[in-house]
């Protein structure tokens, strides 16, 4: 009896094979009912399946995509910000912040923002760790403390947050310290070239945040949010106002541009581990 | 964006919305992840070539973003209620299939696999690409693809068969 793998098995299935394997199978699943046995579920997934879902084809369009389609965006439009904004927003740290606070049962991301008891800027000069002037609690100061450095005016990555930086793609886990996970999320150049990444960490209380790197392989920190949930209050680094449009504003100013595919940024990053400073 | 590529894109957009609705099992998410896709591919419409697939070019784009989303839903921890899925649309039990295979059953046992499972389901079994088409939408070598979606199918059937037995063995293909 001829040996056939589970792929030439699913590609007779799906008609994918040529005419001679085609018959070989065909004439070896006759004989055998293990072969066949085998064979069905690849039978059962095939176009049956696409059948299932044709309830959501004939759906009708929402008319804000067809809206969308007509209207048409060329690169550099106005439209084209704002729609980019919008796909930034439904994602990434926006997203993940819209979706911390809207978890407690939908509560529009404004209205909750407002109600918090306490959202702390820090400003340049004063520490993160320095005068915990927001009110954070010492555990999660120092975790903030081991990933970021202040160096003069500004606020670079370190340790295992720099190295994710610089070595993992979008989407990839590490582990942190102080059973910490860090994570890139997207990858996109700013409006000055720069190749800039957001990061989480996840602790009890999350932090988001927006790092650059810099010419000298550095990776400046330019937004780092953490959001203690128990005690409603949000802690971030300066460059936007207080309010419910902080995060936003701060995101829009920083994306120049869309985010890079996959491939586009393992390209940039193997070109940092050629040159490695 | 040229008028011929623009009636495509609108043409696309049910299928658009299958393939999202497939990934996230929600009408609601799907069509959000079909907003952003559309938002994207204008944006990037300059690197799109006439001539080519623009059904996988967009199926690229949205599978981007989609494995962005969860990758960071992962880090959160499980999110999903387990029973999303009795939510989705035209779920009211009606036979599709001699097989009785049913719009929430499917997608329930789709939700259960890995999102790189997940998205081959989608793009070979709901939307019809070719292995190699699908292979050329997630940049991945034509085997890797075949053995991870033969993987998917039986790990799906196998949920398929324990909740839903299937009630007859389906006859030879229609190509037989």
């Amino acid at each position: 009896l001829l040996e056939f793998s589970d792929e030439q098995l699913m590609a007779y299935a799906d008609g994918a094979l040529s005419l001679t394997e085609r018959d070989a199978v065909a004439a070896a699943v006759a004989a055998s009912p293990e072969l066949e046995a085998r064979l069905r579920p690849f039978l059962a997934t095939g176009t049956a399946l696409a059948g299932v879902f044709d309830d959501v084809l004939a759906m009708p369009v929402p008319p804000e995509l067809v809206r969308l389609v007509n209207a048409g965006i060329q690169p550099g439009e106005s439209q084209a910000r704002r729609a980019a904004q919008h796909a930034g927003n439904s994602y990434g740290v926006v997203g993940m912040l819209r979706q911390l606070f809207s978890a407690g049962g939908g509560v529009p991301f404004g209205a909750a923002l407002a109600s918090w008891v306490a959202i702390a800027m820090l400003a340049g000069a004063a520490g993160w760790w320095g005068q915990n002037s927001f009110g954070g609690n010492a555990g999660s100061d120092a975790l903030t403390a081991s990933l970021v450095r202040r160096d003069g005016g500004l606020l670079l990555a370190q340790g295992a947050l720099a190295s994710l930086l610089e070595t993992r793609k979008s989407g990839e886990t590490v582990p942190g310290p102080a059973m910490s996970k860090l994570a890139a999320t997207r990858t996109f150049r700013n409006s000055s070239g720069l190749v800039c990444r957001e990061y989480l960490v996840l602790p009890q209380e999350p932090i988001a945040g927006v790092a650059c790197r810099q010419d000298e392989g550095a990776w400046r920190i330019e937004l780092h949010t953490q959001v203690a949930l128990a005690r409603k209050s949000i802690s971030t680094t300066p460059s936007a106002g207080v309010g419910t449009e902080f995060y936003e504003a701060a995101m829009n100013a920083m994306r120049g541009s869309i985010d890079m595919a996959p491939g586009e940024e393992a390209d940039v990053m193997k070109n940092w581990a050629t040159k490695a400073p | 964006v040229q008028d011929d590529v623009r009636d495509q894109m609108l043409k696309l957009l049910p299928r658009l919305r299958r393939f999202a609705y497939t990934l996230t099992g929600d009408g609601d998410r799907a069509d959000d992840l079909v907003q952003d896709t559309v938002v994207r591919a204008l944006q990037r419409m300059d690197q799109f070539q006439p001539g080519t697939r623009l059904d996988s070019w967009m199926f690229k784009i949205a599978q981007n973003l989609w494995f962005n989303r969860m990758s960071a839903s992962a880090l959160r921890g499980p999110v999903e209620p387990m029973e999303a899925a009795d939510d989705v649309v035209g779920s009211d039990g009606r036979d599709v299939t001699e097989n009785r295979l049913t719009l929430a059953a499917v997608s329930r046992g789709i939700k259960e696999l890995p999102t790189n499972q997940r998205v081959l389901i989608a793009l070979v079994c709901v939307e019809g690409l070719s292995y190699k088409e699908a292979a050329d939408v997630l940049e991945l070598p034509i085997g890797t693809v075949m053995s991870r979606l033969a993987r998917a199918r039986t790990a799906l059937f196998a949920a398929l068969d324990t909740r839903l037995p299937l009630a007859a063995p389906v006859k030879g293909a229609s190509f037989a």
